[in-house]
């Protein structure tokens, strides 16, 4: 036992959260005080020492919910960590393990990133056995197969990957297990960190797998082909293939009404192209093309800008660039200090800034509009990507007015045309074009037209609506 | 960066291809070209000058059949054997990259006219120049779907141009066939440039999946450019007239020039950005194709291919540099047009006839 005991201290490393319990000098329970439940321990192991070591009782008939007898003090090291309880006897290489894990979890609260108006209130919390039993609840079907697979060669995390077995393609499935299998890192902290690690355009500024903390949302995605990449200790749940037109995809789209739906798909896409030219195009048409704005507006124009000292391309970097750090700052800042933050930039700031001649009015009107429509896209990374992306196209325009702007775009299509995301085309279904999928892109169509899943997305189960209700009453 | 097979074409993806790499920069001009002897006829001869695309794709696909997995690169040299192969291909190669370099050229030229007056013009085709680099060094299916998506883009634009029609006279088209049909065959010469490209079905043959939907995919895309080219001569006779039409360098853009439109006045800066594409997209289609071919017919692959695409981009820039004026411009223009024409229709008829002589079927 005293062998055991020192091996095991040597894997848990020197830290005062282990204690070491000797029930007598042959007995000793090992947990973690930080992640073991002490009550289940007191109340259902504790009692029943006696009886082993009298020999009455056989360990696994300790009445916890698990019990593992293993002789591997590297995976009972691990364990203790999670909050497992060890049981080493003398005269006995195998030891026990009972499943005392008692850590307080978080609510199943609602995401701040993913709020919606209808719909699933719930989202996924930092344990992994939580958050799957969440992607259950929603959907609730034989096929959903879970694999477990833990990363990390100094400081493992264990993880999971979730898919349909009747729907994902063995092909999809096979990648994401090859891709993670070739993890090879000291310790991994986020799922974040996997995407980096599994994506296949490291470089581009676009996410090539769809985050998100909503199960629902979740289970949707699993539904059409996708598989899902989970990690204890992080609520933010990787869906791959991920394709471009999924970030403009709101939850709501499916619940509203048919033109509200459409209406707001539409307008997240005005958001995109406004969020990304809005800026360039003013600095363009006033550093260039004057002649081509009307001739009113080009002398209410002219007389904002009379007295600004910059030309427009400095103007909108100064702007951008505060409205970038204002963004940065509120980011982490409480919610009262936040608002602050918001009053004292966005109004105390614009209004100094703009009495001081700094920049002219229209500009931060431009800005603001351009920043209100980064904000309409629903997924908080593709919405970062956009941003950037119009930094240079704003170099371009100002160096190259509307040519400039052409050559940026098509580089942009270009570079967004040749991305993949685990060998489907990121920018499916409009390029190449799927006629079937284009009801769910630019466009929203009825879900109970949506018959079949996706064809931009792999999958084995073509029809997913057998038959529809609202179809006979149609026809 | 690989140029083997493994990146499949649909027909349609070959379609949006062609019509990409067909309408190019001198569609601003093709309506003043075909008026010089046609007149107000000048849309008869656009719809005339198509037959031969339309020959060129039949022809091509014949001897294509005979060599699916072949390239033009390999074909040649399959065909008629590794000297006089490796003269055609190199010949192409040349006639791509010149072709390409007179898209950029003329496209410059424009924007140096119209929006950029000040700004040198090798400055704007070196621009063009990198941009088109960054596009042809893709993958023939990323190229493919750029193209795809921006014809839907491009689409959407000219439907704006609907506004073209509510000044116009319509008495200029009438009577229709006053020129005399031998004003309107002659006015097909300036025309006929216009419609090549079918050509490039000979490099991306072994790409493509579905072979027997090659003929409908390229007939509609052929036909998609005829009624483009038909609409744009149209909308600049009505407004115009025949004559006038004839004294503009880039008639279409004078046209769109002269218009007003309401809220922004002048739409001259979305055609600028939609112009380009259409010159930066043709460009970078032809210099694909020649650096497939090139590929192919030296046998490189690997990392290798960028040292292809650095030269080549290298290449087209200083042949952009050569001409000194637009007129010497458009001579060029003419003259990688009769190359085009030889392509398109020529060697697709001599490889047809060697293979034929030497006993090789259709598969």
């Amino acid at each position: 036992m005293e062998t055991n005991l020192v091996l095991l201290k040597k894997e848990l490393g020197q830290s005062p959260q282990f204690v070491f319990r000797y029930y007598t000098k042959n007995l000793c329970l090992v947990y973690n005080r930080g992640f073991a439940n002490e009550n289940i321990i007191n109340r259902d192991i504790l009692p029943h020492l006696s009886l082993i070591f009298q020999g009455e009782l056989e360990p696994y008939q300790i009445p916890v919910a698990e019990v593992i007898k293993t002789s591997n003090l590297e995976q009972v090291a691990q364990e203790i960590s999670k909050g497992y309880t060890a049981l080493i006897q003398d005269n006995s290489i195998d030891l026990y393990l009972f499943n005392t894990k008692g850590l307080e979890k978080r609510a199943v609260i609602e995401p701040p990133t993913e709020r919606t108006t209808r719909g699933s209130r719930a989202g996924f919390i930092e344990d992994l056995e939580t958050n799957i039993s969440l992607v259950r609840s929603t959907l609730n079907t034989p096929a959903l197969t879970v694999e477990y697979f833990t990363i990390g060669e100094l400081a493992s995390t264990k993880g999971a990957i979730l898919f349909l077995d009747n729907v994902a393609t063995p092909d999809i499935v096979n990648e994401v297990r090859h891709r993670l299998k070739n993890i090879k890192v000291d310790n991994i902290l986020a799922t974040g960190e996997i995407e980096n690690h599994i994506e296949d355009h490291p470089w581009s500024l676009f996410p090539q797998a769809f985050g998100t903390e909503k199960p629902n949302k979740v289970a949707a995605n699993l539904a059409e082909g996708r598989v899902a990449i989970m990690l204890n200790g992080t609520p933010y749940v990787l869906l791959v293939p991920a394709l471009f037109v999924q970030f403009f995809q709101g939850v709501e789209d499916y619940f509203d009404r048919f033109w509200v739906a459409n209406y707001a798909r539409v307008l997240r896409f005005a958001g995109l192209v406004l969020a990304m030219t809005i800026t360039p195009t003013y600095i363009a048409l006033v550093t260039y093309h004057h002649d081509l704005l009307p001739f009113s507006l080009l002398l209410s124009i002219a007389e904002i800008r009379r007295e600004v000292p910059f030309p427009p391309i400095i103007e909108a970097l100064i702007i951008e660039t505060i409205l970038e750090m204002l963004r940065e700052a509120g980011l982490r800042l409480p919610n009262p200090l936040g608002q602050t933050l918001g009053v004292v930039g966005g109004i105390v700031l614009g209004q100094a800034i703009i009495s001081a001649k700094i920049v002219s009015p229209l500009i931060i009107i431009v800005v603001t509009i351009s920043a209100v429509a980064s904000f309409m896209i629903p997924n908080y990374s593709a919405s970062l990507g956009i941003r950037l992306v119009k930094y240079p196209l704003m170099l371009l325009a100002a160096t190259f007015g509307a040519f400039g702007i052409a050559v940026g775009l098509i580089l942009f299509i270009t570079h967004q045309a040749s991305m993949e995301s685990f060998g489907v085309p990121y920018m499916a279904p409009l390029a190449p074009t799927r006629l079937r999928d284009v009801g769910d892109s630019i466009l929203v169509s009825h879900t109970w037209k949506m018959k079949n899943r996706p064809a931009s997305i792999p999958h084995q189960k073509d029809q997913r609506i057998a038959d529809s209700l609202q179809e006979h009453r149609q026809k | 960066m690989t140029d083997n097979y493994k990146y499949r074409l649909t027909s349609k993806n070959f379609a949006f291809l062609l019509i990409a790499t067909m309408q190019e920069v001198t569609i601003l001009q093709l309506p003043g070209k075909a008026a010089e002897f046609a007149g107000n006829d000048a849309w008869l001869s656009i719809l005339l000058a198509s037959i031969p695309a339309f020959v060129s794709l039949f022809l091509i696909l014949k001897i294509c059949a005979r060599y699916p997995r072949l390239s033009l690169g390999e074909l040649n040299d399959e065909v008629c054997g590794v000297y006089i192969g490796k003269f055609l291909s190199l010949a192409y190669i040349l006639y791509a990259v010149a072709n390409a370099a007179v898209i950029i050229r003329l496209f410059s030229e424009v924007v140096s006219s119209f929006l950029l007056v000040r700004t040198p013009c090798w400055i704007l085709t070196l621009v063009m120049v990198l941009t088109v680099t960054y596009i042809f060094s893709r993958d023939i299916r990323a190229i493919a779907w750029m193209n795809e998506f921006t014809q839907y883009l491009l689409l959407a634009f000219f439907l704006l141009f609907i506004f073209l029609v509510s000044k116009a006279d319509y008495h200029f088209l009438l009577p229709i066939g006053d020129a005399g049909v031998k004003n309107i065959l002659l006015g097909t010469q300036g025309a006929f440039f216009n419609y090549i490209s079918p050509e490039i079905l000979l490099v991306v043959y072994p790409f493509i999946e579905n072979k027997k939907e090659i003929l409908k995919a390229g007939s509609l895309a052929v036909l998609f450019s005829v009624v483009t080219y038909t609409l744009i001569t149209i909308f600049v006779i009505i407004n115009f007239g025949g004559t006038l039409a004839n004294i503009f360098v880039w008639d279409f853009l004078d046209l769109i020039k002269s218009y007003q439109l309401p809220l922004v006045e002048r739409s001259e800066f979305f055609t600028a950005i939609f112009w380009s594409w259409i010159a930066i997209r043709s460009s970078s289609n032809e210099l694909f194709m020649a650096r497939h071919t090139l590929a192919k017919a030296a046998g490189i692959s690997g990392k290798y291919l960028t040292y292809i695409i650095l030269a080549l981009a290298g290449f087209v820039y200083g042949l952009t540099l050569i001409p000194e004026t637009t007129s010497e411009t458009q001579t060029y223009a003419s003259m990688v047009g009769f190359a085009g024409m030889f392509f398109m229709l020529g060697l697709p008829v001599i490889l047809w006839a060697v293979s034929a002589l030497r006993g090789v079927r259709e598969t």
